[in-house]
């Protein structure tokens, strides 16, 4: 064991590095060069293993230490224990504005995918979790693909509305993919190219085609019965 | 094939890629350089080099970070944020924008790595220790924060694309000094 101590030194240290435990810097690499040759005298593969261990830790230290230097010298000058210092004394606000400040925020649409509600109204049905896997999948089928269909779709959709004339929305989506429908329907009363209607009084809701785009003013919520 | 052609495919492929980058389709933003060259082709560098040109004019630029060794693309604002706008990262609550930065700030000072315990241990002197674990699970999904091979905290590829890690430095010490000499305000600092 007292053989080996350089080269379990080594090992250890850098285990602790890459652990982010120490700072690459509290090892002396010069050192423990000419230690580690005294050690590096294989008789055997397991030796063999060993020392190319303690060579590749070694090696890794090194890089740790270039990566440190270049990280300190891109990121800041500043004195590293001021800086946690001074997030201490600040309040929240303050140290949300400073990022803020500091930053190109990245910009993104996000868009509620036919899967994804299909799969809430299965969380909502068992009210249990749902494997990460099973999440991913519908995330893996929603292609850009998709996009290219949707407008084919939407288009038949009201074609079909248009045909049918003013007609009753929870009977129209029983006509195919229930989701589907909804979700094409969504989009096209939200483009104003369909109009929806409540009955105030019993409450069911109708849906008709329009000649010409209208605006839509207002939000309807459609109880999850429908569904 | 005439120049009109070409330039018609050319706006047709900036139509794709611009629907690509802007969709979000994962839990973080941007897409990598394969999904590019399936939906996009091969020539994409061309295609973004053309939906920079027309992102400019709205103040976005199409930015390149290296994710997992791999290239990365995303859209981001150009040039830093008009300071009236309240800090506003996907959904993220001030609080979470604010245990982001003291995270960062730790890894800064740590020589871009430290042991989550230290990390969590360092954001639980504003944050109560479960709130502060909850955070630091999310901005690793965000891709703000990344485990490193032996465990440690890193600087995720999405802190590296969207933060100036000097400039936060820079700002988190100047509201320093202004808060050690000044009334602190509720406006921003």
């Amino acid at each position: 064991m007292e053989k080996n101590k350089s080269r379990l030194r080594i090992i250890d240290a850098f285990r602790k590095i890459e652990g982010g435990e120490i700072d690459p810097f509290s090892f002396d690499v010069k050192k423990s060069i000419p230690e580690l040759r005294n050690e590096l005298k294989a008789d055997d593969l397991q030796e063999l293993s060993e020392d190319a261990g303690a060579i590749n830790a070694l090696s890794g230290i090194v890089n740790a230490q270039g990566n440190e230097v270049e990280f300190l010298t891109a990121s800041s000058a500043t004195n590293p224990f001021l800086l946690e210092k001074t997030v201490e004394a600040l309040s929240v606000e303050e140290i949300a504005w400073s990022l803020w400040r500091s930053m190109t925020p990245s910009i993104d649409i996000a868009q509620l995918t036919a899967q994804a509600l299909k799969l809430s109204l299965k969380y909502k049905g068992k009210g249990k979790k749902i494997h990460w896997q099973e999440r991913s999948g519908t995330l893996v089928k929603t292609k850009i693909s998709q996009s290219q269909e949707f407008e084919p779709k939407l288009d038949s959709i009201i074609q079909e509305l248009k045909e049918l004339g003013e007609t009753d929305y929870s009977s129209f989506l029983n006509k195919g993919d229930r989701l589907e429908r909804a979700y094409l329907l969504s989009f096209a009363v939200t483009e104003g190219m369909v109009a929806l209607k409540i009955d105030p009084i019993n409450k069911k809701a109708k849906i008709v085609a329009l000649k010409e785009k209208a605006k839509t003013d207002s939000s309807v919520v459609i109880p999850l019965e429908e569904f | 094939m005439s120049n009109e052609a070409d330039r018609a495919k050319l706006d047709e492929k900036v139509k794709k890629a611009s629907q690509l980058l802007f969709l979000r389709r994962h839990r973080a933003p941007g897409v990598r350089e394969w999904e590019l060259k399936k939906v996009v082709g091969d020539d994409y560098p061309a295609v973004l080099k053309a939906l920079d040109e027309k992102l400019d004019s709205l103040g976005l630029t199409v930015k390149q970070v290296i994710d997992g060794g791999k290239p990365r693309f995303l859209i981001v604002t150009k040039g830093k944020p008009p300071g009236d706008l309240e800090p506003a990262m996907g959904g993220f609550k001030i609080d979470a924008v604010a245990a982001l930065a003291m995270a960062l700030v730790f890894l800064i000072s740590h020589g871009g790595r430290a042991p989550p315990s230290e990390v969590e241990s360092f954001l639980s002197g504003k944050f109560n220790p479960q709130r502060a674990r909850t955070l630091l699970a999310r901005f690793q999904d965000e891709g703000y924060l990344q485990t490193g091979k032996g465990g440690a905290y890193e600087l995720g590829w999405r802190s590296k694309a969207e933060i100036d890690l000097g400039e936060l430095a820079n700002n988190i010490v100047s509201s320093g000094s202004k808060t050690s000499f000044s009334k602190p305000s509720s406006q921003p600092p």
